[in-house]
């Protein structure tokens, strides 16, 4: 008996070694009832916009916080609120980077944080979700629709907490929040990709 | 015959007191083949960005940046397989939304700038792929490794230059690598072998 549970282990030993460590699976089944908070080093929000027709241009907010409220026997009533400060601003360009915060751009003097607050949430095929909001940019607030896929969840080795992770789509228009500088040279359009990780509480 | 330039310089002053760099009402670039003029182009490395993303632990994508490249791309549209692309990035240009992140990158550990300061794409061959993309191959080299590489280019767009007196130039670019065929398997599998690199690239005709 020894000597046969001892050759199975043998046998399962490549297996085992070949297994995928990952800790994070996309698996909704992992992501258990309750109040998750944003995992602020691994939320980024990227953004994309169109430079003279000739490329795109692309930078990142980071140091978001928020909440998401789910309870998976009833996922189109989660919700999501979340707040990205303007300040966190990022690109290949310093100068660049100085003068987006600038009245000229997003104001964050004034305005120094951008949010979303979810109001309904649509399931879509295959881990997806549309998830409708108020987007308020630049003191200005409009309905918008996030694009989502759920990407994994499990528990972090690091922290042992249960981790859940997004990616989700955005676009919409600038000049709608205000910020027309260069439109429409620097096309008016921004297309956000967002990786968004949250811990359960 | 007087009064017009007069006039035409006055109804254009308010826009030019707007707007010092004279824009143009409208994008100049456009997606078209068609506009692409035969010559040398150089990197305008102010709109050229590497992005490159990596799964986190199952749980999230975490993406990065380099900038700064410079290089040149010969082009003839009548003659695609004779494109010559030679693009250097400086590993030192690096960031990520964590600056002890872009510390730890640059580091031993990862991308050891302080050997291999650069990462270098040349080309030897490209060929028209599906929908007008076309497929550059060439040799990939980063952390002092070298492998063949393949960047499916797109045009993005082609148009009169507003900074110098030919053409300007931009492509959309994707690749993916292993990082741990070049010796960059720190974390791996935790953080993702693969990665994915999203390049926009703009050109200045010479």
């Amino acid at each position: 008996m020894r000597a046969l549970i001892s050759a199975l282990a043998l046998i399962a030993l490549p297996a085992v070694a070949q297994a995928p460590a990952l800790p994070g699976a996309p698996e909704t089944a992992r992501v258990t009832a309750g109040t998750y908070k944003v995992e602020t080093n691994h939320t980024q929000v990227g953004f994309a916009v169109d430079h003279f027709g000739f490329s795109i241009f692309r930078g990142a907010f980071s140091g978001a916080s928020g909440t998401l409220a789910i309870d998976p026997a009833n996922p189109t009533k989660a919700q999501l609120s979340v707040t990205v400060p303007i300040a966190s601003v990022q690109t290949s360009n310093d100068t660049l980077n100085k003068e987006l915060v600038s009245a000229d751009w997003f104001d964050s003097g004034q305005f120094p944080n951008a949010t979303f607050v979810s109001t309904a949430i649509a399931l879509g095929p295959n881990n997806t979700a549309l998830v409708d909001g108020n987007l308020t940019i630049h003191g200005i607030t409009k309905p918008a629709r996030m694009q989502v896929h759920f990407h994994g969840a499990g528990i972090n080795p690091m922290d042992k907490a249960l981790t859940a992770g997004f990616d989700a789509r955005m676009g919409f228009n600038r000049s709608d929040f205000g910020i027309t500088k260069y439109v429409p040279v620097v096309s008016d359009h921004v297309e956000l990709t967002i990786a968004g990780a949250f811990e359960k509480q | 015959m007087r009064r017009l330039p007069l006039l035409v310089a006055l109804l254009a002053l308010p826009a030019a007191a707007q707007a010092p760099m004279k824009l143009p009402s409208a994008p100049p670039g456009k997606p078209d083949p068609a506009g692409i003029v035969a010559g040398t182009y150089a990197i305008e490395p102010a709109h050229t960005q590497v992005m490159f993303a990596l799964d986190h632990l199952g749980f999230s994508i975490f993406r990065g940046f380099l900038s700064n490249a410079s290089g040149t791309l010969r082009l003839d549209p009548r003659n695609i397989g004779a494109t010559k692309l030679d693009v250097t990035i400086p590993i030192d240009s690096i960031y990520t939304t964590s600056r002890e992140l872009n510390g730890e990158l640059i580091g031993a550990k990862f991308l050891d700038v302080q050997h291999w300061p650069n990462a270098t794409f040349a080309s030897t061959s490209a060929l028209l792929g599906p929908d007008g993309k076309v497929l550059v191959n060439g040799n990939l080299t980063l952390h002092g490794q070298t492998h063949p590489a393949q960047i499916t280019v797109r045009l993005h767009g082609a148009g009169k230059s507003l900074m110098g007196k030919g053409q300007s130039l931009g492509f959309d670019g994707r690749m993916a690598i292993n990082r741990s065929e070049y010796g960059i398997s720190g974390g791996v599998p935790l953080v993702s072998d693969q990665v994915q690199i999203t390049i926009a690239a703009a050109f200045e005709q010479q």
